[in-house]
């Protein structure tokens, strides 16, 4: 049946539905990971749309601080600038193996999904994630 | 010497920044803390630490048992048993081993050791996906750890898997990866179903 469907759909369709993620809700999106209000360079940001009405509401997004803390998310799959409309969690975690300069692990919350963003339908480039060391003496 | 290579395997589990395992062998289920965050299918037994030389260490020491039908909790048709994981083989422009990696890493039952039978869920995306090389590419925590032992199919949009009651569910590349990751324990609290 869906194979029957894509068959029947014009060529112009095709084309506009692989330049946007495949039909999928894919907004850009960019923004900023801050510790203690200071930007955090070189960490790694994974997303994923949380299930909602639907077992299923689409890839996650990833992306990579700058030295400005500066990251733009790209869909696992397809790969696509951006990130899947909605409300999403987000885990922030170190690239390789790095140790915090006292030797602490890499805060638990910083990484279980309990931090949240919002990618808005017409897209961002002002998303914060703040982290606090604070928050990090919760495990 | 050209081997068969199987394209499903055992759930042995959760994998979280808390318990930090891969329930893959029994050496890997330490402290009983998490353990409700095993899958059905743990590693079990003596643990080698390689097949192919002697075990070293005493065969009573690591020797976790199988999990029972009735530490399910979660319930058997929300309960991961099997699931596919057969991922594409390609070269990649950015890490030149991605091809290679993706050809050893592939399933094998006959190979006991770490992830070749059996796979866990990460809380991450890449973990379900078919694309060994960008998986790799995306990197991310627990680093190629998360591709090796990951889930996927050749067939498009997602894979099978079977539940503890012997039913079989197809699994969207699209899913919400923790409600999958809440579908790999065995007693986690999670009694949530898909449908």
């Amino acid at each position: 049946m869906s194979k029957l469907r894509f068959a029947l759909m014009p060529a112009w369709a095709l084309a506009v539905l692989a330049g946007c993620g495949q039909g999928l809700p894919v907004a850009p999106a960019s923004g900023v990971v801050l510790l203690d209000g200071a930007p955090l360079a070189n960490v790694s940001i994974m997303t994923q749309p949380i299930a909602t009405n639907s077992p299923n509401p689409g890839p996650g997004s990833f992306g990579r601080t700058n030295a400005e803390g500066q990251f733009e998310l790209e869909l696992v799959k397809p790969a696509v600038r951006g990130a899947i409309i909605g409300e999403h969690r987000v885990m922030i975690a170190p690239v390789g193996e790095v140790k915090t300069a006292t030797g602490d692990k890499w805060p638990t919350s910083f990484s279980d999904g309990s931090l949240r963003i919002q990618v808005p339908k017409e897209g961002t480039k002002e998303l914060r994630v703040e982290l606090s060391r604070r928050m990090s003496k919760n495990k | 010497m050209l081997y068969n290579r199987g394209t499903y395997r055992g759930n042995s589990g959760l994998y979280t920044s808390d318990d930090t395992s891969y329930w893959d062998s029994s050496g890997e289920q330490k402290g009983k803390q998490y353990a409700n965050d095993r899958g059905p299918l743990p590693g079990v037994g003596p643990l080698y630490l390689d097949p192919w030389v002697p075990n070293p260490l005493p065969m009573t020491k690591w020797c976790a048992s199988p999990v029972k039908i009735k530490q399910i909790t979660d319930g058997t048709a929300n309960t991961v048993l099997l699931g596919e994981k057969a991922h594409i083989v390609r070269s990649s422009a950015t890490i030149a081993s991605a091809a290679e990696d993706a050809r050893r890493r592939r399933t094998f039952w006959a190979y006991t050791y770490t992830s070749y039978q059996r796979s866990v869920t990460f809380l991450q995306t890449r973990t379900i996906t078919n694309d060994y090389a960008r998986c790799m590419e995306i990197g991310g925590p627990s680093d190629e750890n998360t591709c090796k032992r990951g889930w996927g199919s050749l067939h498009p949009g997602g894979f099978n898997v079977t539940m503890c009651d012997g039913s079989v569910q197809f699994i969207s590349e699209s899913i919400d990866v923790f409600l999958f990751g809440a579908l790999s324990t065995i007693a986690n609290g999670d009694t949530i179903a898909l449908q």
